[in-house]
């Protein structure tokens, strides 16, 4: 298992009114928790620049989420830092929609969704290995 | 932090008690106290451990939003594994290839009168098929 320091678990309490976070940690349970007692049921409209997306959480991005020149994660395989529903709905994952990620870092984050975006997902992040052989 | 807001007034759980967050994540042992996984997952990252191993729940309430990583050793007896809208898949993540990076780990755990919410599990495909067969209960 990925040994993870959750440093953004002592962050003071995000206000889930802000629209955009730049170059801050993000424990992704926290945030989801706090817009889930303010009555939200995932967490939109949000712009992270340059943070560093903490778990353990699994995402479950839902219509609009843009992750560009991110770094989703440290795994041999893309597809390993995926999961696949069984039923209709997914329980225990992190709601997200319209949000858009720029130049941000995850750690210990999964993904699932249903097969159009594990097929996209997987296309568009680069193995370890071919990070390794590119020098990256 | 809980998914309820104690601020807002303690609410009973569906274990005919209020919700009573515990108040040391560090027990090996759990007796009608609630608590958050992730929360309980960073008390043990931050001492060292990858994993939670070998802790007992007896009549706990254990919330998400998370993703438990059901492991060897781990044994569930007269649980609530929380709404399913009808469908106990609903609940249930398959890994697409052999690793689950962001659920939670718990192994050589016992869950006994135990009652979990927004959680979803994940695991082989043992552990899977067993849970999926819980629909045929009832």
């Amino acid at each position: 298992m990925t040994d993870i320091n959750p440093s953004a678990a002592a962050a003071p309490s995000p206000d889930v009114t802000r629209t955009a976070f730049e170059g801050e940690s993000i424990w992704l349970p926290r945030l989801s928790v706090e817009h889930l007692n303010a009555g939200h049921d995932a967490i939109r409209g949000k712009t992270f620049t340059e943070c560093l997306i903490e778990g353990p959480a699994v995402m479950l991005p839902a219509g609009d989420v843009v992750f560009e020149d991110c770094h989703m994660g440290t795994a041999s395989s893309p597809q390993n830092l995926l999961l696949a529903p069984v039923g209709d709905l997914v329980t225990g994952a992190i709601g997200m929609a319209d949000c858009r990620f720029v130049r941000c870092r995850f750690l210990y984050v999964g993904f699932v969704g249903h097969e159009a975006f594990r097929e996209m997902f997987a296309a568009g992040v680069p193995s370890l290995s071919s990070l390794q052989e590119s020098g990256q | 932090m809980s998914f309820i807001d104690p601020a807002q007034g303690l609410p009973m759980t569906g274990l005919g008690r209020p919700l009573n967050i515990t108040d040391d994540l560090g027990k090996r042992a759990f007796v009608n106290e609630d608590m958050a996984l992730y929360d309980l997952f960073a008390f043990h990252l931050r001492h060292g451990r990858s994993m939670i191993d070998g802790i007992s729940f007896t009549g706990c309430r254990i919330e998400g939003p998370a993703i438990m990583l059901i492991l060897p050793g781990t044994t569930f007896d007269a649980v609530n594994f929380g709404e399913s809208k009808g469908d106990i898949g609903n609940l249930v993540l398959r890994p697409v290839r052999n690793m689950a990076i962001g659920a939670i780990p718990v192994i050589n755990c016992t869950f006994q009168n135990c009652e979990f919410h927004a959680l979803g599990f994940t695991g082989n495909e043992q552990i899977l098929s067993e849970i999926l067969a819980i629909k045929a209960v009832g």
